[in-house]
């Protein structure tokens, strides 16, 4: 392993946590509450560490996978722990751990929130976690390469092992313009957010901080009850169609963008998205009419939102889903695991994945009639190799593992099976609410340190999609290396 | 530029790593999914799985906005079919490996026909390299530069050199020859020397100059000058073919040992004036009986990398004067040479070289002012020769007033067919042909040396 490079790359990482956190630190000035000081100590210590690390002058540039891997788990780990201090120092959340547990939450865009009073805590601080998920939603390394190509040769292997999905593939051959083009993106969706939230009435400072939330499918609000607090139709629709515009396949996008619309609208992924969403809707409507004293609109108002909110992980709610029948409970859970789309910033298993892997079970099913078929999976007219099948099933094989292990240390707190189980789903899925005693309208404060850690590394490894985390755990790693 | 590589081999993914850290964009088709995926960890370019006969695919690489295509596949007839479909999609120039004997003939119809801008047959570079090795025997690796007037070559200091030990400021024998150390080569790194730079043994000097001067320098300091009247290649395939072909036209005698009988038939009737032998090329005693040691040069040009290497060690060792292998392999060229063979032939390297040359001058389409480009010590440093044709604001100003970039050398000045080594004194002037030597590998216009 190159560790010069490893701190350089580390040094930078801790340069942009400190850039991105400037405008939280205005906002806390121009608010003149308790937090100032802290964000601006930290300010300066992050440069004071990461300039020095950032100029380090690094000959051999060229980093392989497994290298990749170690980078992008140091760097969410180290940028977690920075990003956790103004919480900490400030005294705004008085345990570490829990700094620790609701920074985390926020850079893998999961929403879980151990505050019990959200709206107490400083306007500068709140802002700081909703720009933590934006942060966390594109990636941090993914902007460093747009903005530092210089760092390494092989940035394609840090932009592997960070962004979400079963194959990473560039949209240009150049991964700089790969990387500018995705937060170029990323960014004007934003800002079309924001303006469309300030418009339906929204301050503007909580239109930055829900947009923000929106587009890296996090779902921090500075609201106790979420967006359930405005009561608002019209910020419901909106939230809700930028929820499902985040959650897509952002090569999506540059197809449209550069006008190859035939490729666009025939992905499979996205009709199979759209279509499980559609589904979600009517199912759960249907379901929860009678709570709704029959009102089919009032039913899709809130079943549309939180169907959307789920599936894409964000995370959101405008109402309590706790309540809700079970059958909607199940339909939830299951839009959990499913997720959003590859290369989204929602998390999840991903659709593309879950084609994948029916797929492959159709053909294997035809392999009994016809022994001797020959037949390939195939995704928007490209075979999928067994590779690529076998590395899905080992993902999904993983994904089930760690929801096991994690359940099994989570009841340890004795709650019921629900709420430990669902806790477990919707932190791997960076979700944010989970069901029962830990639904939309509680929060995480009812769990132990031990678990709030156990819950936290589950974030990390779902965002990061298990692979770069359980790298870092890997005994005798050296062994492997050499 | 938006450049297209169809086919993934070694000369594909050395042509993507050279042009790539050129900031082009690069696309590579191939049918390959393996090798795609090698290339896409390794290079900054993106890889399409899929044949480049196919329009889709052709489609999916944007062939219509691209600048350049280069089809290096292993077939002469997918290339020709890929550049003139690409052509017809609408890229600007398209270059093929077009590599069969059967074909040579034909290169100018074909090239207009295809509308071609540039064929490349890798084993007649090569064949055309290595008689040039032939014909000037005191060196082991050439290039030339101004209409064949400058060399550039490489010197490697041995046990005996009296250089050993000083500095470059404390010898005149390069000023008095009138030649200019280059580059140093040392430990697998290449240097531009400053005056106090010490040499040490095993270092390979790039040595660059007229012609006769570095040709006498060379003479006087190696043991072996005379020149070679008789060649023995070994290994008959295409590049034997063409290299016999030149040899011949410039009288020198050939022998070529070939294992395969039918080859041999084949080979007597392409080539009625040279001698064709049957028998191993690798055979001590074979080659013995053969005269191998009273040889001018050895040049081993067999399928086999290792063959190559082994059937050149036992010709230097019986006193062959002049050993050349040609080595597939790109990576580890450097280790080879350090085991006693004098001169390392790549056809796909020497290809590489020929589309990079091609490809850079296409880059200043308006200012195609680079004449020659010539990669040196695997890639790590290249020679360019620039004509002086606009009136820059560097013109006419002593070099030593100038701020040239670091890691650039202006290493000769060509002015009326008369090579000047330039001192801090001279300048350059309008109309000037200039060579600098640099390990910045993207340099295309004169401009970017200052």
């Amino acid at each position: 392993m190159n560790i010069k490079i490893l701190v350089k790359i580390l040094g930078f990482v801790l340069c942009f946590e400190a850039i991105f956190m400037l405008p939280s630190t205005a906002i806390s000035y121009a608010a003149g509450q308790y937090d100032f000081l802290s964000f601006l100590l930290i300010f300066a210590l992050m440069l004071a560490i990461g300039i020095p690390c950032s100029l380090l002058n690094v000959k051999r540039t060229k980093l392989y996978a497994k290298d990749g891997l170690t980078a992008v788990a140091l760097s969410w780990i180290l940028l977690c722990v920075a990003g956790c201090l103004p919480f900490y120092i400030s005294g705004a959340i008085p345990s570490f751990i829990d700094s620790l547990f609701e920074t985390i939450s926020g850079f893998t865009t999961t929403g879980a929130s151990i505050l019990n009073d959200i709206e107490s805590i400083p306007k500068g601080l709140l802002f700081w976690r909703s720009t933590t998920q934006w942060i966390g939603g594109m990636g941090v390394l993914v902007f460093a390469l747009a903005v530092v190509p210089s760092i390494t040769d092989s940035g394609i292997n840090i932009m592997k092992a960070e962004s979400p999905g079963p194959s990473t593939s560039k949209l240009v051959p150049r991964l700089r313009k790969t990387a500018i083009i995705l937060y170029l993106i990323y960014t004007s969706l934003t800002i079309l957010e924001v303006i469309c939230l300030k418009i339906a009435g929204m301050s503007f400072y909580d239109a930055f901080l829900h947009a923000m939330s929106t587009a890296a499918t996090g779902g921090f609000s500075n609201q106790n009850t979420s967006i359930g607090a405005y009561n608002s139709v019209a910020i419901e629709i909106i939230i809700t169609v930028f929820m499902y515009l985040f959650g897509i396949n952002f090569a999506i996008y540059f197809a449209v963008l550069t006008k190859n619309f035939r490729n666009a609208f025939k992905s499979i992924e996205l009709r199979i998205y759209t279509a499980i969403m559609l589904a979600a809707y009517i199912l759960i409507t249907v379901n929860i009419l009678n709570l709704y004293d029959g009102h089919i609109l009032t039913a899709l108002r809130y079943s549309s939102f939180q169907a959307t909110s789920i599936m894409t992980t964000t995370g959101f709610s405008s109402t309590d889903f706790n309540i809700w029948p079970s059958f909607s409970k199940s339909i939830i859970l299951l839009l959990m695991m499913i997720g959003a789309s590859a290369s989204s910033t929602g998390g999840g298993i991903k659709v593309i994945r879950i084609i994948i892997i029916f797929k492959s079970l159709g053909i294997s099913f035809k392999k009994i009639f016809h022994p001797n078929i020959v037949k390939t999976v195939s995704i928007d007219e490209h075979a999928v190799d067994n590779n690529t099948i076998f590395n899905v099933l080992l993902f999904i094989l993983l994904y089930i593992i760690v929801i096991i292990i994690a359940t099994l240390l989570l009841s340890i707190e004795n709650f019921d099976f629900m709420t430990t189980f669902s806790s477990v789903l919707t932190m791997i899925g960076n979700t944010g609410p989970g069901l029962e005693m830990v639904g939309p309208m509680s929060n995480y404060s009812i769990y132990s340190a031990f678990s709030k850690i156990v819950m936290s590394l589950c974030m990390l490894i779902g965002r990061l999609e298990i692979l770069p985390i359980l790298f870092l755990f890997i005994p005798n790693k050296r062994s492997y290396i050499k | 530029m938006k450049i297209i590589i169809i086919g993934d081999g070694k000369v594909g993914s050395t042509l993507a790593n050279v042009l790539s850290k050129e900031d082009n964009d690069i696309t590579i088709i191939d049918k390959n999914a393996s090798v795609l995926n090698q290339t896409n960890d390794d290079l900054d370019v993106i890889c399409i799985e899929g044949s480049g006969l196919n329009i889709k695919t052709l489609n999916e690489a944007k062939v219509q906005e691209s600048d350049l295509v280069i089809a290096v596949t292993n077939q002469d007839e997918i290339n020709m079919i890929c550049c003139l479909y690409a052509k017809r999609m609408g890229a600007k120039y398209t270059i093929a490996r077009i590599r069969d004997p059967e074909h040579s003939e034909e290169i100018k119809a074909l090239m207009e026909e295809l509308e071609l801008n540039q064929i490349i047959n890798p084993e007649y570079t090569a064949a055309d390299h290595i008689s040039r090795l032939v014909m000037w025997p005191t060196f082991s690796d050439i290039e030339l530069f101004a209409d064949n007037k400058v060399l550039l070559t490489k010197y490697r200091i041995d046990d005996s050199s009296p250089f050993i030990g000083k500095s470059l400021t404390d010898i005149t024998d390069f000023d008095r020859a009138n030649i200019l150390v280059a580059a140093i080569e040392r430990n697998y790194e290449t240097i531009i020397p400053k005056g106090d730079f010490v040499f040490k043994k095993d270092d390979y000097l790039y040595i660059i100059g007229e012609v006769n001067s570095v040709n006498i320098f060379l003479q006087q300091r190696n043991k072996h000058n005379n020149k070679l009247n008789d060649v023995m290649i070994i290994g008959g395939g295409r590049i034997s073919i063409y290299l016999a072909q030149i040899l011949l036209k410039n009288k020198i005698k050939v022998k070529i040992i070939e294992q395969n009988p039918e080859k041999c038939i084949n080979l007597n009737m392409l080539l009625p004036d040279a001698m064709i032998i049957n028998g191993d090329g690798t055979d001590y005693d074979f080659l013995q009986s053969e005269n191998m040691s009273s040889a001018g040069a050895f040049i081993a040009l067999m399928g086999h990398d290792e063959a190559n290497i082994i059937a050149c060690l036992i010709a230097k060792k019986s006193g062959a004067t002049k050993t050349i292998a040609k080595v597939t392999r790109i990576k580890g060229l450097n280790l080879i040479k350090d085991i006693g063979v004098d001169s390392i032939i790549s056809p796909k390297l020497l290809t590489a070289n020929h589309i990079l040359r091609f490809a850079r001058n296409l880059k200043v389409k308006e200012d195609p002012s680079i004449n020659e480009l010539y990669m040196m010590n695997e890639n790590k440093m290249q020679a360019l020769e620039f004509s002086v044709e606009h009136a820059y604001d560097f013109l006419n100003i002593p070099l030593k007033n100038l701020k040239i970039k670091k890691n650039v050398l202006i290493a000769v000045i060509v002015r009326n067919n008369k090579i000047i080594i330039p001192r801090g004194d001279d300048c350059v002037k309008l109309n000037d042909r200039i060579i600098i030597i640099t390990s910045i590998l993207n340099i295309v216009n004169l401009t970017e040396i200052f």
